[in-house]
């Protein structure tokens, strides 16, 4: 079990450090309008949510560095305005790989103050090691709880959630166009990444997912840091889903069940059919487990 | 002594609408280098601090709309690098009059969640009777915050922090603290009594609260730049604390004894500091008037 967790990571370290060795050629960029003046933007890692109008373009999270041009590209064909602001929802190298990009273009990246703290020293989690960014990729403005930006004719207000996903998520809700983006504090339809060992934990993601509930309605549109653009219901299906997950696996640590012997319970097996088609159950329950257990580096 | 006020600020409205006047034709910016990316510039109205370096020049507050071309001219004596943001402290005009040039010039305004709201529309200033804006849109802050922001700029962290209720209920403090300086807005004035714009929320207490902070994140070298009157010390802003503390201590005993106003204003609860604080843009008088406002509105 051991190596096959040991591939596992090894595989999605792909996802951090080695990002500049892995071939984005094929990587196209699909827009998808979600309000008259909000797009997601689907490509490779998380997705991105766009607000463009008179005031320029705000993006929020920007993928990876080789597919940077890409992403200015297909802004363009919904603008002709410039990229001016880039929110990171958290400091993940799938959200945050276009920054250092984005920064020498002159686009003022905002985030969380715990993003800016941890992209700018070197990290370790369980899917590996991310180099810290150079300067002109770190935000040059951070909150503590909330921001707002007025523009395009919106209020698109930025805010923090308790520890959840990271240590630095944050919500961004557009209050006019009446959409979401929930960066991977949300994945929609599949078992998401938690990065336990950095302050996540599920239980943080139920309270989260908790204070985003009262803000949706039946018609809102969520943008979730993976998968496709949902709605509430969806968001609920997942709360659901990670609440069930938290308190069995709670339960098997209390009992003194090591890493090893949870998975080999399978204690997700009702799910697995629907959640594990692209993280696979054996993937997902070390993040969860690392939640109620101390890690210890193998 | 209220006429003399109204004619004062009949004045100022005119200026404020006309944006041209022969107030500010003679006025000079004066620039005080602070640190080796900190400045002092001190023209008319609430004073600007300046942060310049690789990353660019960010501004805190800008006087006067007439005053931007030598404010701007005053920023590139001592950079050539462009003014990438403004914060405002609070909404008042003499600190958000010059907004609406540097948000046309692209400069991105940050401003606290209240101050931006009260810059929005047509705002009165209820003690002088006057009311001011609302701002053009491209005057208004651009990005607004609760608490804190952070900019990670030119070397330093320089956070501005939200002081509720303090001169309204908006303020922001300006803490860098690589440099050691704070910028205080107008939660302090050094050597005359504070105007508290009770009508948009400003409380004494607050006022207060906010010295508190920000003795707690200075030192005996920190450098704080007040709204208005020179470049203070923390020496100085314990002794306005204490100033506060005491007015605001006899006039709540006042209250408590049933004084109405008139009453409170003819027992001169500020008598003991008129000396030092009462010569500038406040009288005595328009001070323990504000303070009983206050008091009042927080009962």
């Amino acid at each position: 079990m051991n190596k096959v967790f040991i591939f596992a990571a090894a595989c999605l370290m792909s996802l951090g450090a080695t990002a500049q060795q892995r071939n984005f050629d094929a990587v196209q960029i699909k827009v998808h309008q979600v309000a008259p003046n909000v797009y997601a933007l689907e490509g490779e890692g998380g997705n991105i949510g766009v607000s463009v109008g008179d005031d320029g373009v705000l993006l929020i999270d920007d993928q990876f560095a080789p597919l940077t041009p890409k992403i200015v590209d297909a802004v363009k064909t919904i603008t002709d305005k410039p990229i001016r602001f880039l929110l990171n929802t958290h400091w993940h190298g799938d959200h945050t790989g276009g920054n250092e990009n984005l920064g020498k273009m002159g686009v003022i990246i905002i985030a969380h103050d715990n993003v800016y703290k941890r992209l700018s020293v070197d990290q370790v989690n369980l899917l590996g090691k991310t180099a810290a960014l150079s300067k002109v990729g770190l935000p040059v403005v951070t909150f503590n709880d909330r921001v707002v930006y007025h523009i395009n004719g919106d209020e698109i207000t930025a805010y923090h959630v308790p520890p959840a996903h990271t240590d630095g998520d944050s919500f961004v809700r557009f209050r006019n166009a009446n959409v979401v983006h929930t960066g991977d504090v949300f994945a929609s339809g599949r078992y998401p990444f938690i990065d336990s060992t950095n302050g996540g934990s599920v239980k943080g993601i139920v309270a989260a997912i908790d204070k985003l509930l009262p803000e949706l309605d039946d018609f809102t549109k969520v943008i979730p840091g993976h998968g496709p653009v949902s709605t509430k219901r969806e968001v609920i299906a997942y709360r659901n889903m990670i609440s069930t997950v938290a308190s069995r696996v709670e339960e098997m640590v209390k009992q003194g069940k090591t890493l090893e012997q949870v998975i080999a319970a399978k204690p997700l097996k009702e799910f697995d059919a629907e959640w594990g088609k692209f993280r696979k159950t054996d993937d997902f329950i070390p993040f969860v487990y690392y939640g109620f257990a101390p890690y210890k580096p193998k | 002594m209220k006429f003399a006020v109204l004619v004062f600020w009949s004045c100022v409205c005119c200026i404020n609408a006309a944006a041209q006047s022969d107030r500010f034709d003679k006025v000079e910016i004066k620039t005080t280098k602070l640190t080796q990316n900190i400045y002092l510039l001190q023209g008319e109205g609430g004073n600007i601090g300046v942060s310049a370096g690789d990353d660019g020049v960010f501004v805190i507050d800008d006087q006067f709309a007439p005053l931007t071309p030598r404010i701007l001219a005053a920023i590139k004596a001592v950079s050539d690098k462009p003014v990438r943001f403004l914060i405002n402290t609070h909404w008042h005009y003499d600190h958000t009059g010059g907004n609406a040039n540097l948000g046309n010039a692209g400069v991105v305004i940050v401003a606290q969640d209240n101050a931006r709201k009260r810059l929005s529309t047509k705002t009165p200033i209820e003690f002088f009777k006057s009311a001011y804006g609302p701002t053009p849109p491209a005057g208004l802050p651009v990005i607004t915050f609760k608490e804190t922001v952070t900019f990670h700029v030119n070397g330093d962290e320089a956070t501005a922090i939200h002081a509720p209720n303090a001169h309204t209920d908006g303020d922001s403090i300006i803490h860098f603290r690589k440099a050691n300086v704070v910028h205080m807005g107008d939660t302090y004035f050094n050597g005359l009594y504070p105007f508290i714009d009770t009508g948009t929320n400003g409380t004494v207490q607050g006022m207060i609260a906010a010295a508190d902070r920000v003795l707690q994140i200075t030192d005996d070298t920190s450098k704080i730049i007040p709204g208005h009157g020179p470049l203070s010390n923390k020496a100085e802003l314990k002794a306005y604390r204490a100033m506060l503390a005491s007015v605001s201590a006899k006039v709540a005993a006042l209250i408590k004894e049933k004084k109405t106003l008139v009453e409170v204003i003819a027992a001169k609860p500020t008598k003991d500091y008129d000396a030092q604080w009462g010569n500038g843009f406040l009288k005595p008088e328009q001070f323990a008037e504000i303070v009983y406002a206050s008091a009042m509105n927080t009962r």
